[in-house]
């Protein structure tokens, strides 16, 4: 049995981990390859839950540790980054001086900003001032925690490797990433058969008056931790979840539409720590790794399309490549606590470095799966409270209609874009979600009784209407940005009805479908870049497609139905999407062409 | 990307407002209707996704300024003569 102690005496002795500076670990090889292949899990699992990435710097002003009451908090904690005077006389004492290093340690300027502690703070400070309507982010970055206790390799770093996701807005949104969170969590413990339990927790507030907040965290259960088994007894928290209610709005004065203070939460991770507890269950030894094949979490398939050249696991124990197979679980593996729902996804695809994009896309597809059948309560649907809101279901049933055109509409892309073999995956998945949008959406509708219902002939009268239109040659550009554009419109769409429906069953049926389209805007968007970056003579034709843009629901409804007339995350976003394409900020385009 | 109001004066606001209804008029208006410097621009559907982006981007001809993501909000551009408030006459 390995425990943390003897797992980090090997790879000491194999010269895989050292220790350059007390506190601070540095890796090489086959552990490295795991470290990476666990970051690469963890962006995976960020980017598929549709948080968008931050490069956040390593520096933290040391007054949004101050406005975020960091210091009556956890100052024990704090380490900042200092440099040397510019002053010429102090910088040749210090290049005189016959013990250079002390000297320089001495001759240090005051703090000049914070290592920071955690991530998060970086969004509350990008945030601060604003109004957002749901803002997420994610980043992996270095943190410091200076502990009294002492540090002691891969279990607790006075630097530490952190992948964190947070969401800015209201109180139930950040109630549900808490929930999401434990279960992304378990479920990844159990693909990487780790032994794990999520309890409830609390901060180590250092100040009296901060302390309230401590009792207050386990009174109202808002925070939890994941913890790992790291052998001889022992366990680390290697996921936290947490609740922070309005505290950083308030700190921030981030607030939401209706003026209220915005509501906070992140899901950190810990990289060394499930790199630990990976190693203590699974040995040291790359070959003893758990062959998982294609089923989820083939930590093994990973670990080699991180490292790119053979390891040891390569060496001795033939790949298996991409294809189907199970092996049982270690001995050891518990059987968890928190199983994956019905019908949710179980994990991700692994895939070689240069895999083709359409096999990300096939993974989120996947990932993202529901079931109109098991996902959706139909038993469960208050008919009267959902004919309570007769304009909103007139407006659901108009988004029925459009979802109903896909056959139409995505045909037309494929035969304009079938020398892209991405494309034609892209479309099909969206061909089939689409599908599955329009048949939820229909019996909704029925099953509540609005009339008028939709009828066959109605849908096939739409679709002739339009059979002679089809994207014009060499305009594979334009359609794909229509289509991106009219996709990314419909999330929002989607999300706004969910916020408004008072019937819980439409809510959040409403709201799986504003997450299919917020996939399908992606790929729309990774199939432009894709071609951007073949030839970037494209990017004024994307401009120009976005400023004319007309959603392809034009050709369904006689008006597109919009949930939240002037939905200015909704446009911004809608901006930013062409900008993260382009480069160029589409105001200003549209200011040269007005 | 910054915001800083100033190119133009109080005494520009009257000229803002009448310049953007003349804009929006030819440009925007659905036949029949005429927007005044007091119409909601998104209540009845006037401005739509496309169209504030050209609202902005007329503002921002005309002021000169840049302005900023925080300042797309709906409450900013709710009426030509709100616009004219925020970002002319400052």
């Amino acid at each position: 049995m390995w425990t943390a102690e003897s797992v980090v005496a090997q790879l000491r002795r194999e010269g895989e981990l050292w220790e350059p500076v007390p506190g601070l670990v540095a890796l090489r090889g086959d552990a490295l390859h795991l470290f990476r292949a666990v970051e690469a899990r963890l962006a995976e699992l960020a980017r598929s839950q549709a948080f968008p990435e931050w490069h956040v710097p390593s520096g933290l002003a040391l007054d949004t540790l101050a406005r975020a009451c960091y210091f009556d908090s956890f100052p024990h904690w704090l380490t900042a980054a200092a440099h040397l005077s510019d002053d010429p006389a102090a910088l040749e004492s210090v290049a005189r001086a016959p013990d250079p290093a002390g000297a320089a340690a001495r001759a240090l300027e005051p703090a000049a900003c914070a290592l920071p502690p955690a991530l998060c703070y970086h969004a509350y400070a990008r945030l601060a001032g604003r109004t957002v309507d749901a803002v997420r982010m994610s980043a992996q970055g270095t943190c410091w925690r200076h502990e009294a206790e002492g540090a002691r390799a891969l279990a607790r770093g006075w630097s530490f490797t952190m992948r964190e996701m947070v969401h800015v807005g209201s109180p139930e949104e950040v109630a549900r990433l808490v929930r999401d969170g434990m279960e992304w969590a378990a479920r990844l413990a159990e693909e990487l058969g780790l032994r794990h339990e999520t309890v409830p927790a609390s901060d180590p507030f250092f100040a009296p008056t901060a302390k309230g907040r401590a009792l207050l965290q386990r009174v109202k259960e808002l925070k939890h931790e994941l913890r790992l088994d790291i052998g001889a007894g022992e366990s680390v928290a290697a996921a936290s979840f947490n609740d922070h209610e309005s505290f950083f709005g308030d700190c921030f004065d981030i607030r939401l539409a209706d003026g209220r203070s915005a509501a906070s939460g992140c899901v950190a991770f810990g990289v060394e720590r499930w790199t630990l507890a990976f190693l203590v269950v699974h040995g040291p030894d790359s070959a003893r790794w758990p062959e998982l094949g294609a089923t989820p979490g083939s930590l093994r398939a990973e670990v080699r399309a991180s490292a790119g050249t053979a390891t040891r696991a390569e060496s001795r124990a033939p790949a298996t490549g991409f294809s189907p197979g199970t092996v049982p679980l270690p001995p050891g593996a518990s059987p968890g606590t928190v199983p994956p729902p019905p019908g949710s996804s179980r994990g991700t695809v692994p895939r070689p470095p240069d895999a083709p994009l359409y096999v990300r896309h096939a993974a989120a597809s996947d990932r993202g799966a529901w079931s109109v059948e098991r996902d959706v309560a139909w038993e469960r649907i208050d008919r009267e409270g959902a004919l309570g809101q007769p304009d909103l279901l007139g407006r659901l049933r108009d988004a029925a209609l459009i979802e109903s055109f896909h056959p139409v509409n995505l045909a037309r892309l494929m035969r304009i874009c079938h020398d892209d073999i991405d494309a034609g995956v892209c479309f099909s998945l969206e061909a089939y979600e689409g599908f599955k949008h329009f048949h939820a959406l229909r019996r909704y509708l029925d099953v509540v009784g609005f009339e008028p219902s939709i009828t066959e002939e109605e849908l096939v009268r739409i679709r002739e209407g339009s059979q002679d239109r089809d994207v014009p040659p060499g305009g594979a550009i334009e359609a794909l940005v229509g289509f991106m554009l009219s996709e990314h419109l419909a999330s929002y769409f989607f999300r706004r009805l969910a916020e408004r429906a008072r019937e819980p069953v439409l809510a959040d049926m409403l709201r799986l479908i504003a997450a299919d389209e917020v996939r399908h805007a992606q790929s729309a968007s990774d199939l432009i870049a894709k071609r951007i970056a073949r030839d970037d003579s494209l990017v004024p034709r994307v401009l120009d497609a976005a400023t004319s843009f007309r959603h392809y629901g034009s050709e369904v409804v006689a008006e597109v139905p919009v949930a939240m007339p002037g939905d200015e995350v909704a446009i911004r976003t809608f901006a930013g999407r062409i900008e993260r394409l382009c480069g160029v900020r589409l105001v200003d385009h549209v200011k040269r062409n007005l | 990307m910054s915001s800083t109001r100033g190119l133009h004066r109080r005494a520009d606001a009257g000229a803002f407002v009448e310049a953007m209804l003349s804009w929006l008029n030819e440009r925007v208006a659905p036949p029949g209707v005429t927007i005044g410097a007091d119409t909601p621009l998104f209540e009845n559907g006037l401005i739509d996704s496309m169209r504030i982006l050209e609202l902005i981007a007329w503002t921002e001809r005309e002021t000169g300024l840049t302005i900023a993501d925080e300042q797309v909000r709906m409450d900013n551009f709710r009426t030509p003569r709100r616009i004219a408030e925020v970002f002319v006459v400052g």
